[in-house]
């Protein structure tokens, strides 16, 4: 028992030694919590980075703080950032990098999130986005009607369904793709817009660096292929050939959505079935078609087939023409080949590959107002949060005959 | 305290002994010393599991025919007196480099990331002096901290979730790609992480229902394993080869993916709870060490607590240089393990031996 009352005597004296500490770790309201960094190009071996910080005091003038310095890394930065300001800079609470897209053309993005992923304070949800323009500019600009600019781009970027035409990815997943085996980047491309910031395009990158975009609407259908559960609203113009009615409008809001690959042949061929599954309701309807005839309705759901295949196999097209591959169908021949595997196997078999699409298309539902009392040409205004219930499944379409 | 041999383990405390002994610091590396078997790993620690289950045979068949004598007094039936004090060196050596390698790897960790602006001497030595508390209470200590470490950790397995909801599950095709040289590389890599339950022939004679113990040690090996696969499995979905073979601690990063709207950043608090299954395994092996001392030096003394305690929290590893360590921590010690895996074979042998020429009546 003594030997225990010798030990505790020990931990307290080695314990104690800790108020005698001279130098004390700085307290959480010491430290700029840095929320947003950016990186500008200035030349081959070094940034302009912008970092914000949101402030706290009361006493402030504007929310948020701005730093600028020229590095070549994020933790050269706060280096040169620190002695500029009055708190202690830390990466702890960073969410958003943004790269120019000058930047991300000419020096790639790798090195740069390498770095922030080696950082264990730097956490791995930190999303990631490409910028029109200048990341100063954007970031230095007054936004009248938005909150803290960390906050507004952390909520921007996070995942939402109105947004799903992206990735949203993070510097995990990053990295992941950066030095994965088969899938290519695609970030989110912001614009600022009259006093807004908006998610415009899709940045497509081959390994680190920015080569081309895709329209969000391409960036839909990338992610109903990549298999995404929930999609955006989504609308198509079309032509009914049996009406005769051009540009037919038709807004759709997907409701799940689901899609299988298979792969055959080799790897030096391969050829992809792509089978998508469609659940979704019809917003607008500006065609001819009596919706309340089961056969005029499955009609409409062939037309919207038709066109949801059309539009696939044009993305995929044109992304095998720009050599990069956001959609992982490479990863379905690398499940099926024995022995090991590279990024120029993925590359090579995407290029040489042929695509078929085939949607299944069922329309849930089309609202609550009975079609046959509105004028055919006109846009139909169906309630949006109307029909959740039908959302669940294919509901047989006796049960959802409109306004009886 | 720890005063005699009288059984007093019962069937929990071997399960979790077992099973709480093995999980250590191996867990949060694992997907990353397995990298080389890429996507193929998680099925690979079912084959090391079975490996495990079939050595834990001998060791039980040995205990059975030995029932109120541990390891050490074993060898020396068995051996003679100074083959056996020798052998029992050997094991004290093993104990002595396999908590000094648990700790330093989970110190460094706690460094990196919680505490950057400190050196890893004072939290080591704070380690060491919460394992000897607990190894000082005896065996029966040990196993009620392993059952209180147990429900302390486990419920960390639910945030694998999020690894999983983000992972790609085409990762795990094609199963079986790999050649029979890397499966046996892959058990060769991944077969370190299940040691720990070579220590159940040392507090065997304190077990009370020693008849079921290979059933009970069997099922703390499993839950083990099971844990293994599981951190291993969404290891593989949710990152790339790349990031297997280059992140140290995945199991880290897994925690980084967690997002909640209450808590941020759980991966800290996930290392700080570690510390429960970093704290069973060590003071188990010191525990190990000290019961070692004892059959070594003939004498049961507190006092040996205390100088196992100071060789391993003892900056020596400044001393002896980079290379010296690195073989002894990443090499030397796991050789020890598996020769201490297969010790009880030899034994057995030795046993049958005499017992056919008539000399042995234990």
């Amino acid at each position: 028992m003594r030997l225990v009352a010798i030990f505790q005597l020990c931990l307290l004296a080695a314990l104690s030694s800790g108020c005698a500490v001279v130098m004390e770790r700085p307290a959480l309201e010491d430290l700029g919590m840095i929320g947003v960094m950016g990186f500008d190009y200035l030349n081959p071996r070094q940034a302009k980075i912008v970092v914000t910080l949101p402030e706290p005091s009361k006493e402030a003038k504007e929310k948020t703080q701005m730093y600028k310095t020229i590095a070549a890394f994020p933790n050269e930065a706060l280096m040169t950032l620190s002695p500029k300001s009055e708190k202690t800079m830390s990466l702890a609470q960073l969410r958003v990098v943004l790269f120019s897209e000058e930047y991300a053309r000419k020096v790639g993005i790798r090195e740069v999130i390498e770095n922030l992923y080696r950082n264990p304070a730097v956490g791995d949800n930190v999303f990631v986005a490409i910028v029109k323009g200048s990341v100063e500019g954007l970031m230095g600009a007054k936004y009248e009607n938005k909150p803290e600019i960390n906050q507004f781009l952390n909520d921007l970027l996070h995942p939402r369904r109105d947004t799903a035409f992206h990735s949203f990815l993070t510097i995990h997943d990053t990295i992941f793709r950066l030095h994965g085996e088969t899938s290519d980047l695609d970030l989110p491309y912001l614009e600022q817009q009259q006093g807004d910031i908006q998610i415009t395009k899709i940045a497509l990158f081959k390994r680190d660096k920015l080569i081309g975009f895709l329209t969000d609407r391409e960036g839909k259908i990338n992610q109903a292929i990549r298999a995404r559960l929930q999609l955006p609203d989504m609308n198509f113009t079309i032509t009914e050939e049996d009406t005769g009615k051009k540009h037919v409008e038709i807004v759709v809001d997907f409701v799940t959505s689901d899609s299988k690959v298979k792969v055959h042949g080799g790897v030096e061929a391969p050829s992809f079935q792509i089978d998508m599954k469609i659940y979704a309701r019809v917003l607008a309807y500006t065609g001819r078609r009596d919706l309340e005839n089961p056969d005029e309705w499955v009609k409409v759901e062939k037309d919207l087939e038709h066109e949801l295949d059309r539009q696939g196999l044009e993305l995929l097209k044109k992304l095998q023409k720009l050599g990069v591959e956001p959609a992982n169908l490479t990863d379905y021949v690398r499940a099926k080949y024995h022995g090991e595997w590279h990024k120029e196997m993925a590359e090579k078999a995407f290029a040489n590959a042929k695509f078929a699409v085939h949607t299944d298309f069922v329309v849930i539902g089309f609202g609550t107002l009975q079609t046959s009392s509105i004028e055919p040409d006109s846009m139909l205004a169906l309630g949006r949060n109307q029909g959740m219930q039908q959302a669940l499944g294919h509901i047989p379409l006796q049960t959802i005959q409109m306004g009886n | 305290m720890d005063k005699g041999l009288i059984e007093k383990l019962n069937t929990f405390h071997v399960i979790f002994l077992v099973q709480n002994v093995i999980i250590g610091m191996n867990l949060l590396t694992l997907p990353h010393d397995m990298s080389a078997m890429g996507y193929n790993q998680w099925w690979i620690l079912f084959i090391i599991g079975v490996l495990a289950q079939l050595t834990l045979i001998p060791m039980y068949l040995l205990g059975i025919r030995y029932p109120n004598q541990n390891l050490y007094t074993i060898n020396e039936i068995l051996l003679g007196k100074w083959l056996g004090k020798l052998s029992n060196l050997v094991l004290l050596v093993y104990s002595l480099l396999t908590i000094a390698t648990v700790s330093e790897v989970y110190i460094r960790l706690v460094q990196t990331v919680t505490l950057p602006e400190r050196t890893v001497r004072v939290p080591l030595f704070l380690l060491v002096c919460v394992a000897l508390y607990i190894a000082h209470g005896g065996i029966k200590a040990v196993a009620r901290f392993c059952i209180l470490g147990f429900f302390a950790t486990i419920w960390l397995v639910y945030y694998l979730q999020w690894g999983l909801q983000k992972g790609i599950f085409v990762h795990i095709y094609p199963l079986l790609n790999l050649s029979m040289f890397e499966v046996l590389d892959g058990l060769r890599e991944g077969s370190p992480a299940v040691l720990g339950y070579e220590l159940m022939l040392l507090y065997f004679p304190y077990i009370q229902h020693q008849k079921k113990a290979l059933r009970h040690a069997s099922i703390g090996l499993w839950i083990s394993v099971a844990t293994y696969v599981a951190v291993s499995f969404t290891s593989v979905v949710y990152f790339s080869e790349w990031q297997m073979e280059h992140l140290m601690y995945p199991v880290l990063n897994l925690f980084k993916a967690v997002e909640l709207s209450f808590l941020e950043r759980i991966e800290n608090f996930g290392i700080a709870i570690w510390i429960f299954l970093i704290l069973t395994t060590i003071s188990a092996y010191l525990w190990a060490a000290k019961i070692s001392l004892d059959s070594i030096l003939e004498k049961r003394r507190a006092i040996y607590f205390v100088l196992v305690g100071l060789v391993v929290s003892y900056p020596w590893r400044g001393v002896i240089s980079l290379k010296l360590q690195a073989f002894l921590f990443e090499h030397l010690v796991i050789y020890l393990g598996y020769l201490m895996v297969l010790w009880p074979n030899l034994l057995l042998v030795i046993h049958w031996i005499r017992k056919r020429l008539g000399g042995i009546n234990p």
